[in-house]
């Protein structure tokens, strides 16, 4: 069974770009454009990974991140920002995000983060 | 007289340390005053006759006395009177008045005392001379009477002769009695006899021999003789010289009897003892009188001596409180307050004395007020200047520049920000007009302001100062506020003008930051797709093909065509990642400037930050020389090293750019610390083209580059990084060509 990984962004290129190349690489993505539809969407199903931007329209990354810890949920969340710097990095490793990556996004880098992400949650 | 010394000498003698002596000496004058007046008035001298040795003794211990005395009291008035007039000289405080009394007393004391004396030598004159008159009347009369006394006892002797004579001749006959007269004369007691007839014929005669002299003087007597019987020639009775005596004899005869001669002798004696006697009298007199006046002069003396001294004395007690009062007048006028009157007795110059105490201690006690009261103000007033100090200090280091304007428009006060905002080279002098002191623009911004407050109390406005050229012009926010007080359009007014340009430039600075933010954001966000969509459709065109089963095309071999297309596919999916890269650079780049961390300081090295950047550029020079001028004993600084080697670096960097075109010239680096201000400065100075005079202003915005590439950013974070430490920095022309930009970093922060 392939690896659910949620996508959350508000840009819908980058949602779709990224849903279709984790589909490629043989994930099962969802994508949702909100913090508050993510913390929807993992009540809903138990997802391996959440790759979450920071910015977001309604509640921040950050707080969603927060969010999702408070209500026990155990995907491996790495962080995707277009600005990051490093208040933002230490703020979500304290959260217990697993890695954080920055915009623009290559395959390689984004695949190679989420299989380490998967394996890590794994163990 | 005496009693009203004595009373003055009293009323003085308070003050007066030598009063035992003025009683001595006004004792004595009254004594001897006594002395003449008893004299004068018992007529002493006539019951005391000076004719003994011990009279006169006496006379002259007196006379020596009263010299004595009068020597004594000229040498005393002398020196009073020299004494005033040394003091009047000196002129001491109520000499003049004391020397007018003085002069009016002797004068009016003299008036009668000279009338009285001119007075008194006539009396005793008079009296002298009438005494004297009396003394020889006397004498002479009693030798007068003596005189007669004899002359009476010798005519009586004598007639009773002539009748004895005659009766006896009558008893004789007529025959005899020539030989009778005979016999008569021979006894020599007469000198003449005769018997005569009624009618004068001489019967018988008898003469003596006598001296012709006297003949004549004989036949005289004898023939008044004849001629009558009772002659009534006095000198015929007079016992001088001749005298004649007759007797009847018969009834027709007469018996004439001349005696002997009479000698003047015992007349004379008297006369002459009478005149020994007067001219005796004589000479008394004139002692007499000599002593008189000289007494009388002496009392004189006395007088004038007592009335002098009562006159200086009354002059001295009027005068002593009047001079006490005019050196207190003085003292109090010379400032010294504490000064009093004290003037013996109750009369009114001791009132007056006792309001002029009463006066002065007033005085004192107003200023006493008056002292304390200039020592509250002037401790308020101090107060008042502390306070002026503190808001002048307060002003003065206010980075808000505050000019307060009177209501002429006159500059009261400016402070150090006002006169460097407007660009002045020094505090303007008092009461510059504010107008002098601006260009027209200037001017006409703000008096249009004033004018505002002084209408409705308070107007503001943000506004430009060109400051003489377009250059030099800085956005300012003006306020003016009218002071209160005067009626409206006569008021002062205070300018707050507050220099914008360093709000404006981190407004700016924080706009673009925003911007860059949002920039890197809304670029980033579409580059994830672009740079994933390019590299899944080479990945896609790749494993087709590689002749992956997953692609379309499946089991075909590539055609050339394929084989072009998958060229084109790879040029332009990598052309399209490496152009996302560059944005990506470019973004990040606008991504530190709009996430600058805040500063990490610690004690750190200047010098060492500008080596290590400079060290950063060794191999990088191209034929440039890099010099580093450090100070080498420049103290630690809180800084952030990172971001300080930041701005070194971006400024070198910024330095070898200027002199790219050239390849040559050089950079300079220098660091050093200046006291004064507690500042750290470095420069870095180049000897390229120097910096044109329009770009001075835009120099640290953001997206300004002169060099046309790079992001534009550089000279922006620096300025950031160095407000963010506190300090400033500033671009100016170098000497003789090239930039210069100096920062300057505060010790303390």
């Amino acid at each position: 069974m392939s690896e659910s990984i949620l996508i959350v962004d508000d840009e819908r290129g980058i949602r779709e770009s990224l849903t279709a190349v984790l589909r490629d690489e043989g994930f099962a993505p969802d994508a949702v454009a909100s913090g508050e539809e993510c913390l929807k969407a993992i009540g809903q199903r138990a997802y391996g990974c959440v790759l979450l931007d920071v910015w977001l329209p309604g509640i921040s990354g950050l707080e969603t991140l927060q969010q999702m810890r408070e209500v026990n949920c155990d995907a491996a969340v790495v962080i995707i920002s277009g600005h990051g710097n490093i208040e933002t990095a230490v703020r979500a490793t304290k959260l217990g995000a697993f890695d954080f990556i920055e915009k623009p996004l290559s395959i390689e880098k984004t695949v190679l983060t989420v299989r380490n992400a998967l394996r890590q949650r794994s163990l | 007289m005496a009693e009203s010394t004595e009373h003055q000498l009293e009323s003085t003698s308070h003050s007066r340390p030598r009063r035992a002596r003025a009683w001595v000496l006004g004792a004595i004058v009254v004594v001897l005053l006594g002395l003449i007046a008893a004299q004068g008035l018992f007529n002493l001298w006539a019951f005391v006759p000076v004719e003994t040795g011990s009279d006169t003794l006496l006379l002259y211990a007196i006379s020596t006395l009263n010299f004595v005395a009068f020597f004594v009291f000229s040498f005393i008035l002398l020196r009073t009177l020299v004494r005033l007039r040394r003091a009047r000289h000196a002129r001491q405080a109520g000499s003049r008045i004391q020397t007018r009394l003085l002069a009016y007393f002797i004068g009016l004391s003299l008036l009668p005392i000279t009338a009285m004396a001119a007075f008194s030598y006539l009396f005793l004159n008079r009296s002298v001379e009438k005494w004297m008159g009396r003394l020889p009347e006397n004498v002479v009369e009693r030798v007068r009477e003596q005189q007669r006394e004899i002359v009476e006892t010798q005519n009586h002797r004598l007639r009773e002769t002539a009748t004895l004579l005659a009766t006896a001749i009558r008893a004789k006959p007529q025959s005899e009695w020539q030989a009778t007269l005979d016999e008569l004369q021979s006894t020599g007691e007469v000198t003449a006899i005769e018997i005569v007839s009624n009618s004068g014929d001489v019967i018988a005669a008898a003469r003596s021999q006598i001296p012709s002299v006297n003949a004549l003087e004989l036949a005289r007597v004898l023939e008044a003789g004849r001629r009558s019987a009772n002659p009534t020639d006095g000198n015929l009775s007079d016992a001088k010289g001749f005298d004649l005596a007759s007797a009847a004899l018969t009834d027709s005869t007469r018996l004439i009897l001349v005696p002997r001669r009479f000698s003047d002798a015992d007349a004379n004696d008297i006369i002459a003892g009478s005149q020994s006697e007067y001219q005796h009298l004589v000479q008394r007199q004139r002692k007499v009188r000599l002593l008189g006046l000289s007494t009388l002069g002496l009392m004189t003396l006395l007088l004038i001596f007592a009335s002098t001294w009562v006159a200086i004395h009354l002059a001295r007690g009027l005068a002593a409180p009047i001079k006490s009062l005019a050196e207190a007048s003085k003292e109090v006028a010379r400032g010294n307050l504490s000064h009093r009157v004290t003037t013996p007795g109750n009369d009114e110059l001791a009132l007056l004395a006792d309001s002029f105490n009463q006066m002065t201690s007033q005085l004192e006690e107003n200023r006493r007020r008056l002292e304390a009261g200039a020592a509250i103000l002037k401790e308020k007033n101090q107060a008042l200047e502390e306070r002026r100090d503190y808001i002048e200090t307060v002003l003065n280091s206010l980075s808000t520049g505050v000019v307060s304007l009177d209501q002429n428009d006159c500059v009261t006060t400016m402070n150090a920000a006002a006169t460097s905002i407007l660009r002045l080279s020094e505090p303007p002098p008092e009461w510059a007009k504010l107008s002098s002191l601006l260009t027209q623009e200037d001017r006409a911004v703000l008096e249009r302001l004033i004018k505002r407050a002084r209408r409705a109390g308070r107007a503001a406005e943000q506004s430009q100062l060109t400051r003489g050229s377009a250059v030099n012009s800085i956005p300012v926010a003006l306020t003016v506020t009218a002071l209160g007080g005067a009626s409206r359009g006569e008021r002062g007014v205070v300018v707050v003008i507050d220099d914008l340009s360093e709000l404006l430039t981190a407004q700016r600075a924080a706009a673009w930051s925003e911007v860059a933010r949002r920039i890197a954001h809304e670029i980033k966000n579409p580059l994830t797709p672009i740079q994933l969509s390019a590299e899944r459709i080479a990945r896609q065109f790749g494993v087709r093909a590689n002749g992956d089963d997953n692609g379309p095309g499946n089991g075909h071999a590539m055609t050339t065509d394929d084989e072009e297309l998958q060229r084109v596919v790879e040029e332009c999916t990598s052309s399209i990642t490496r152009e996302v890269a560059g944005l990506k650079y470019l973004v990040d780049e606008f991504s530190r400037f709009a996430r600058m961390p805040d500063a990490q300081k610690s004690n750190t090295s200047l010098n060492d930050v500008v080596t290590q950047a400079a060290a950063l550029y060794e191999d990088r020079l191209n034929g440039v020389e890099l010099h580093l001028d450090l100070q080498p004993d420049i103290p630690l600084a809180m800084l952030d090293g990172e971001q300080m080697k930041r701005v070194f670096v971006n400024l070198i960097d910024n330095a070898l750019e200027a002199l790219t075109s050239s390849n040559e010239g050089h950079v300079s680096v220098s660091t050093k610390l200046d006291p004064q201000r507690e500042m750290l400065v470095g420069e870095v100075a180049d000897s390229g083209e120097g910096i044109p005079a329009a770009d001075f202003k835009r120099l640290f915005q953001p997206y300004f580059s002169t060099r046309g590439r790079g992001t534009g950013l550089g000279l922006a974070i620096v300025q950031r990084i160095v407000t963010e430490h506190g300090g400033k920095i500033r671009a100016e022309n170098n000497v003789p060509h090239g930039a210069r930009f100096v920062v300057e970093l505060p010790l303390s922060t």
